[in-house]
C-alpha cells in the first residue's frame, strides 16, 4: 500500500525515516520527491523587504501604548462592565443559545485533553459558519474583543506550553479554560447574529 | 537575514535589551524585522496589515523581553509572538469581513538580491497566496518554519487533524504549481503494483 499524504509530508520534513515500501516505490518515490520540491520552493521564495520606516514605528506604537494604558479605565472597571454584558447575554438568550457544550461545566474535569481540543475546534467550526451580522452594536463589539483578546492570551500561553510542554495537567488546564472561552464568544456571536437579522 | 534561523544575536544583546537599553533593541529589529516581515506576509496578504501587525509585534517583543526566560533562542520568541498576532488577525471577524478585498493583493517591491526570479517561482507565490488564510497558514509553518501538526493545532486552536487535512488541501493546489502532471499516492489507489526504483 503507498505512503499516504501525511506519512510523505513528514517525510519530506525529515521527522522520519523512509520506510521499505517508500524506498523501493517508484510511485512514492515521486510524490516525495515533488512534496520536497514545493517545499524547497516555498522556502526559496523571495524575502519581502519591511518598511523602511519601521523602526520609529513601533516607538510611536510603543507610545501609543503607554498614553492608552493612562487614560484607561481601571481593570475593575472593564470587569464589572464585562460581567454585566455576559450576564445580560446569559440572561437574555439562554434559551435561544446552540447546544450546550459537552465539556464546560461541573463535568468538566473528567474531560480529556484530546476531548477538550475536539471540543474547541467544535466550538470554532460552529462560530466559523455563524452568518456575519450586518450590523454590531458598540457594547457587543466590545464583548467580542474582550473575548478574543482573552482567547489570544490563552492561544499564547497554550502555544508556550506546548512547545516547552510542562505538567500535563497544566495544558488541559489551559484548553479547558480556552472551551468556557468559546462558549462565551459563540452566544455572543449567535446573539448578535439573530439581533441582527 | 530573512530567515530565522539564520538569524544570530549575541547573549550580550539580548542582556541589554532585557535590560531596555534603545540601541540594543533597535539591534534586534534590525536583525529580525526582515523575517518577521516576511512570515507575517506570507501568512496575511495585505502589506499594510502585515506593517500594523510587524509593529504590534515588536511592541509585544519590547514591553514583554524582561519576561523572556532564554529557554528558546529570542528570535524563535519573536517569531511566535509574530505568528500569534497574525493568527489572531486571521481569526478576527474583522479580518473575515475584509478577506475579499485580500483577493487581489497588493504589489510590493521585494529585497533587492532577489532581482530575476523564475517563471515557476513566481507561479509558487501566486498559488500560496491563492490559498484561503488558514490552508496558507498551514502550509507555511508546517513547510517553511519547521512546525509540527500540535504545535499547529496548539497556535490555531484546533486539532491535529484539523492542521493535517489543512496541510493537504493546500498541497493539492500547489500542485499546479509544481508537478502538474504527477498524481498523488491518493490518485494511485488503483494501482496493484508499485514500481521499484531499483533492482538489487
Amino acid at each position: 500500500m503507498h505512503a499516504d499524504f501525511h506519512e510523505l509530508s513528514e517525510l519530506a520534513a525529515g521527522r522520519l525515516e523512509p520506510s521499505a515500501h517508500v524506498r523501493a516505490c517508484g510511485a512514492c518515490h515521486a510524490e516525495l520527491a515533488r512534496l520536497r520540491r514545493v517545499r524547497n520552493g516555498l522556502r526559496a521564495l523571495d524575502p519581502l523587504a519591511p518598511p523602511a520606516a519601521g523602526w520609529s514605528g513601533v516607538r510611536s506604537r510603543l507610545e501609543r501604548r503607554a498614553e492608552s494604558r493612562a487614560q484607561a479605565p481601571t481593570p475593575l472597571a472593564y470587569a464589572m462592565a464585562a460581567s454585566l454584558l455576559v450576564v445580560a447575554f446569559t440572561v437574555t438568550l439562554l434559551a435561544r443559545a446552540p447546544q450546550e457544550s459537552a465539556v464546560a461545566g461541573p463535568g468538566a474535569a473528567a474531560v480529556p485533553l484530546d476531548g477538550l481540543v475536539a471540543e474547541n475546534a467544535r466550538l470554532e467550526a460552529y462560530l466559523a459558519e455563524l452568518p456575519q451580522p450586518r450590523t454590531t452594536r458598540v457594547g457587543t463589539a466590545y464583548t467580542v474583543a474582550t473575548l478574543e483578546d482573552r482567547l489570544a492570551l490563552l492561544d499564547d500561553r497554550i502555544t508556550a506550553v506546548a512547545l516547552e510542554p510542562n505538567a500535563p495537567e497544566v495544558a488541559e488546564d489551559l484548553w479547558r479554560e480556552r472551551v468556557t472561552l468559546m462558549n462565551s464568544l459563540v452566544r455572543v456571536q449567535y446573539a448578535n447574529a439573530l439581533a441582527s437579522r | 537575514m530573512t530567515r530565522f534561523s539564520d538569524i544570530q544575536i549575541d547573549a550580550d544583546t539580548v542582556a541589554a535589551a532585557r535590560r531596555g537599553e534603545p540601541a540594543a533593541l533597535e539591534r534586534i529589529y534590525v536583525g529580525c524585522s526582515a523575517a518577521v516581515y516576511t512570515l507575517i506576509r506570507r501568512l496575511v496578504r495585505r502589506p499594510a496589515v502585515a506593517e500594523d501587525l510587524l509593529q504590534e509585534t515588536f511592541a509585544d517583543v519590547i514591553q514583554h523581553i524582561g519576561s523572556f526566560e532564554g529557554r528558546a533562542p529570542l528570535q524563535m520568541w519573536i517569531r511566535s509572538i509574530a505568528v500569534r498576532r497574525s493568527l489572531m488577525y486571521l481569526r478576527s471577524p474583522w479580518h473575515r469581513s475584509l478577506e475579499w478585498l485580500e483577493l487581489r493583493p497588493e504589489s510590493e517591491p521585494t529585497t533587492p538580491s532577489d532581482a530575476g526570479r523564475v517563471e515557476g517561482r513566481a507561479d509558487l507565490e501566486q498559488m500560496l497566496s491563492s490559498l484561503p488564510a488558514t490552508a496558507r497558514a498551514v502550509v507555511w509553518l508546517y513547510d517553511v518554519e519547521g512546525y509540527t501538526h500540535p504545535e499547529i493545532a496548539a497556535a490555531l486552536g484546533r486539532t491535529v487533524s484539523f492542521s493535517k487535512s489543512q496541510l493537504s488541501r493546500a498541497h493539492a493546489r500547489l500542485r499546479l504549481a509544481f508537478g502538474r502532471d504527477a498524481p498523488a499516492p491518493a490518485d494511485l489507489e488503483e494501482a496493484r503494483v508499485c514500481t521499484p526504483i531499483s533492482t538489487n
